[in-house]
């Protein structure tokens, strides 16, 4: 999985591509645990995401609970997929997709 | 308190309405009597003075016909309503007695008659009592008001009805008396046959009790022997590879054949089919016991042969009642079709090459089990190709027989399943169950129909991989399923569930389980794709794990239990077992 990272002053937009597993979660860990210290705005960008499992959804809801005190997270242009899998885990309801 | 207590149990409530009804029956063919003495008063027939019978006989017909108008009134009498009828009764046969003493002698009898209706000593002993006072009552009053007892009067020769003491006293004495010690000797008669009747009752009811504890039994008992049958269709969904079927309608309550199939271990399931001799309980109690030792000899992987050979010797330990079980038992090996089969006395196979028709199987025949100690069998091989059919049955399919009493036969039973070529194990159960029915006709069903249909499916094109549980296997494990599911036509989006749902039970092998060695085997088939997870750690069934609430919100979330929650969500089946000390998680993908 590669992320890329665009950084405007305390907006910071991580886009994923390839996959969110088991394997590959902790590379976003460390890029949430590492870069976000004086970010108030963080955009996750799902375009190239081919799917995300539990692993995945760990990070983003550590992500998530961090963001909720120090700004807003947003993730942006999820798949059918990944949509599924934020409904059946009830994640739509804590995460701002747009 | 005892006569009570049944007078509460239904029988007895029963008989106390029917008494009622019957009494009142009596008391209007008494009132039609009284009626008919009167007509022929009046006619001058009988020469009774007419206003005796003119004031007394309406009267009496009210009496007698008082307690059927009640009767009609009143919808639910209780049991009080006997002692109504009973005073209706001695009252009209008082006013009777009263009016004309003479002919009335036998009328005080009908009281305590009629309580011979209702089989209760207390009701009998009171109707005597009050019996003999009215008619003491009556009698007297006869003297001065009725037609004085010719028989009393013209004995004292007297003249003019003048009642003197001395008159008095000899017609009570010499009269009344007496009738009243015939009349307690007569009410014997009605005391005994109350007594000797309600014991009868008594006893059937005991009867009737026992006999709905005994159904309860024998429906418990039919419960118990069919959930012993394997009734779970489909029988291994988590298999593609051959697909079974069976029933059984037993004749009686509880019946004596039986099917079974189970897996022996990964790669080999055995098949049974069996018919115990007789019927009824101990045909059932023998089926129980055949049925537990094949297993058990069977699930310790020996071949037919010995298995038949070592369940026979124990059956015929102790095998007193002479009873014996026709069996066929069959192990099937999963991976190459090759079915290993031996017969014990029992109806031969049908047996239907794919595209081919069905027809008997002639195999050779051992002898019965439980039949013969050291009797010794044959086992033969023969293997099912993709799409072959065998067919197995008791004889109460062939010998299913009609009004007529012609037998089905297995002719029959070929052209039932060659009627419906292609089609499944459970189809073909269905086409020759009808087929019996239409042929038997009303005719009862003489023996249990057991049926048993086993085919080998084309599993559909698939791979299998073997790898090391570890979390930096995950990719190579997410890569074969890719690629045989695209080679195999599964969309994109089924594709990255079931990509999701192997990291999720992988990873897990990975962390948890302490296995050294994993397998993961991909079947494709038309609109479905089944994957399964082997790996040899510690058994663990993931599908038991509590699920996760999904409405907390993000401060109140933990992560565990999320993944395979999400893959029971995304599969269309998650199924778990623990074979040969394997971890066996099956799941099912359809598109």
């Amino acid at each position: 999985m590669n992320i890329i990272k665009t950084k405007e002053g305390a907006h910071l937009t991580l886009a994923l591509e390839g996959r969110l597993d088991t394997t590959t979660a902790p590379q976003l860990e460390a890029e949430v645990k590492g870069t976000l210290t004086d970010v108030t705005e963080l955009t996750l960008d799902f375009a190239r995401l081919e799917y995300l499992s539990s692993a995945g959804l760990r990070v983003i809801l550590a992500a998530q609970k961090l963001m909720n005190k120090q700004g807003k997270m947003v993730i942006r242009h999820v798949n059918e997929t990944i949509q599924e899998v934020f409904e059946v885990t009830g994640f739509i309801d804590i995460l701002t997709i747009e | 308190m005892k006569e009570k207590v049944l007078s509460q149990s239904p029988i007895f409530a029963q008989n106390e309405q029917e008494a009622n009804r019957y009494s009142c029956r009596c008391l209007q063919v008494m009132a039609l009597v009284a009626l008919l003495a009167w007509v022929l008063n009046l006619l001058h027939i009988f020469i009774v003075p007419p206003a005796v019978m003119n004031v007394g006989m309406p009267l009496c017909l009210f009496s007698f016909l008082l307690p059927t108008f009640l009767s009609r009134r009143i919808r639910q009498p209780d049991l009080r309503f006997k002692y109504v009828i009973m005073g209706c009764c001695i009252l009209g046969i008082a006013v009777l007695s009263t009016a004309i003493p003479k002919h009335m002698v036998l009328g005080w009898v009908a009281p305590v008659l009629l309580c011979c209706h209702y089989y209760s000593r207390k009701l009998t002993a009171n109707i005597l009592a009050a019996s003999v006072v009215c008619m003491f009552i009556a009698g007297i009053a006869s003297l001065y008001i009725g037609e004085g007892d010719p028989n009393m009067l013209d004995g004292m020769a007297i003249a003019e009805a003048v009642i003197t003491p001395r008159v008095f006293w000899e017609a009570v004495l010499f009269f009344l008396v007496p009738r009243a010690i015939i009349l307690v000797g007569l009410s014997f008669v009605s005391l005994t046959v109350a007594d000797r009747t309600r014991g009868l009752l008594e006893k059937q009811a005991a009867d009737a009790s026992s006999r709905q504890r005994i159904e309860t039994e024998l429906n418990v008992a039919t419960q118990i022997q069919a959930d012993m049958l394997p009734s779970i269709f489909p029988a291994f969904p988590e298999r593609p590879e051959f697909d079974v079927y069976a029933g059984m309608v037993p004749a009686r309550e509880v019946g004596g054949d039986f099917y079974d199939y189970f897996l022996v271990d990964n790669d080999h399931l055995a098949l049974v089919i069996a018919d115990v001799s007789g019927k009824g309980v101990p045909a059932a109690l023998f089926m129980v016991i055949a049925k537990t030792l094949l297993k058990n000899a069977a699930q310790t992987g020996l071949s037919p042969k010995v298995v038949l050979e070592k369940v026979n010797n124990q059956l015929c330990e102790n095998n007193q009642a002479e009873m014996f079980v026709t069996v066929w038992l069959g192990i099937y090996e999963i991976s190459t079709g090759r079915l290993t089969a031996a017969n014990a006395g029992h109806e031969y196979p049908a047996l239907c090459r794919k595209g081919g028709r069905f027809s008997l199987l002639k195999d050779r025949h051992g002898f019965v089990l439980a039949g013969m100690e050291e009797a010794r069998y044959r086992e033969y091989e023969l293997t099912l190709a993709p799409g072959d059919i065998l067919f197995l049955y008791t004889d109460g399919v062939a010998e299913a027989t009609d009004s007529a009493n012609e037998l089905y036969g297995t002719d029959r039973m070929l052209e039932a399943l060659n009627s419906v070529p292609g089609a499944a194990p459970q189809r073909l159960l269905e086409t020759v169950k009808d087929s019996v029915d239409r042929f038997v006709g009303d005719s009862p069903q003489f023996d249990d129909i057991t049926m048993l249909a086993f085919q080998r499916k084309d599993p559909g094109a698939g791979k299998s991989m073997r790898v090391v549980p570890a979390l930096d296997r995950l990719p190579e494990v997410c890569a074969f399923l890719e690629q045989t599911l695209l080679e195999n036509g599964a969309p994109p989006k089924a594709v990255a569930q079931v990509n999701i749902a192997a990291d999720e039970l992988f990873s897990n092998i990975a962390r948890y389980s302490g296995a050294a060695d994993a397998a993961v085997d991909c079947r494709v088939t038309a609109n479905r794709a089944v994957i399964r997870f082997l790996d040899d750690g510690r058994p663990y069934d993931p599908t038991t794990q509590p699920e996760p609430d999904v409405s907390l919100s993000a401060e109140e979330r933990e992560i565990g239990g999320l993944g395979i929650f999400m893959v029971k969500k995304t599969m269309d089946r998650v199924s778990y077992e623990y074979a040969n000390g394997h971890n066996v998680l099956t799941i099912e993908k359809r598109w």
